[in-house]
């Protein structure tokens, strides 16, 4: 259980991650918590409990180290979105200790809407800084002379004989 | 503590006992008893803050308590499965 539970930890704090920009470390949570909550039900489903509670852990601990990223100072909406989180944790914790899968299903709706929103906003965010590095860009350089193409090479070649 | 954290702090409560009483028979090496016997009452409020530490301990205990038992089973009789627990309608409310 617990190589799996490091594979799973270490697959989400893989050079990927750290690379990544902080919206897309975002967007990579949500698609992480998704796939932890969907095989969580599947696993209560199927009454693989050990699993379950490996995958709605992570998906806790995830929760809050995404709590810990939203900056209260910077946004106006960081409080309604702390208590979403908030009770996403709570169903998660409460399904887990039950073996309930409905509360994990609600969160997984909960967290598909917020995370749709990310994840366009990314999208957006991302195309615009595109625009904006293309609009900042020098100018290309001067393209290199072209290879010599076919008529080329035949004079070339006949040069030579003529020198041979 | 408010109405929601009572109702939860009997589920949780009713639920360490039944884990007790398992944990009980296994380290008196009796018969291995069923998970499963227990069940929260209907329309649950979601789970108070203050109870996910709790709620989060209890069910890692769960879990332990489940291998233990797969584990005894499997030398008792190799083909038994733990059984699942019993199931009904969903016990949570959940919010709108």
């Amino acid at each position: 259980m617990y190589d799996q539970l490091r594979r799973q930890r270490s697959a989400f704090s893989n050079d990927d991650v750290s690379t990544a920009s902080p919206r897309r470390v975002l967007v990579k949570c949500f698609d992480r918590l998704d796939a932890d909550l969907a095989r969580g039900v599947t696993a209560i489903e199927e009454d693989h409990f050990e699993e379950a509670n490996s995958l709605l852990g992570h998906a806790q601990d995830l929760l809050g180290e995404m709590a810990g990223m939203v900056d209260t100072e910077a946004w106006q909406h960081a409080g309604s979105l702390l208590s979403v989180y908030d009770y996403v944790l709570r169903l998660v914790a409460a399904g887990s200790m039950l073996k309930e899968a409905t509360p994990i299903i609600e969160a997984r709706r909960l967290l598909g809407e917020i995370g749709d929103g990310f994840r366009t906003a990314a999208q957006e965010l991302d195309a615009s800084s595109v625009a904006e590095a293309l609009a900042d860009a020098p100018e290309a350089p001067a393209p290199a002379p072209a290879a010599p193409v076919d008529g080329d090479l035949v004079a070339q070649r006949r040069s030579f004989s003529a020198l041979a | 503590m408010t109405s929601a954290e009572n109702r939860w702090q009997a589920v949780i409560d009713e639920l360490r006992s039944d884990l007790d009483r398992i944990e009980a028979g296994l380290a008196d090496d009796g018969p291995i008893a069923e998970l499963g016997r227990f069940r929260p009452p209907a329309d649950l409020p979601p789970l108070p803050r203050s109870m996910v530490e709790a709620a989060r301990d209890l069910s890692r205990r769960h879990d332990a308590l489940i291998q233990v038992m797969a584990e005894r089973r499997s030398k008792i009789d190799p083909s038994r499965r733990t059984p699942a627990p019993a199931r009904g309608p969903s016990r949570f409310e959940v919010r709108a």
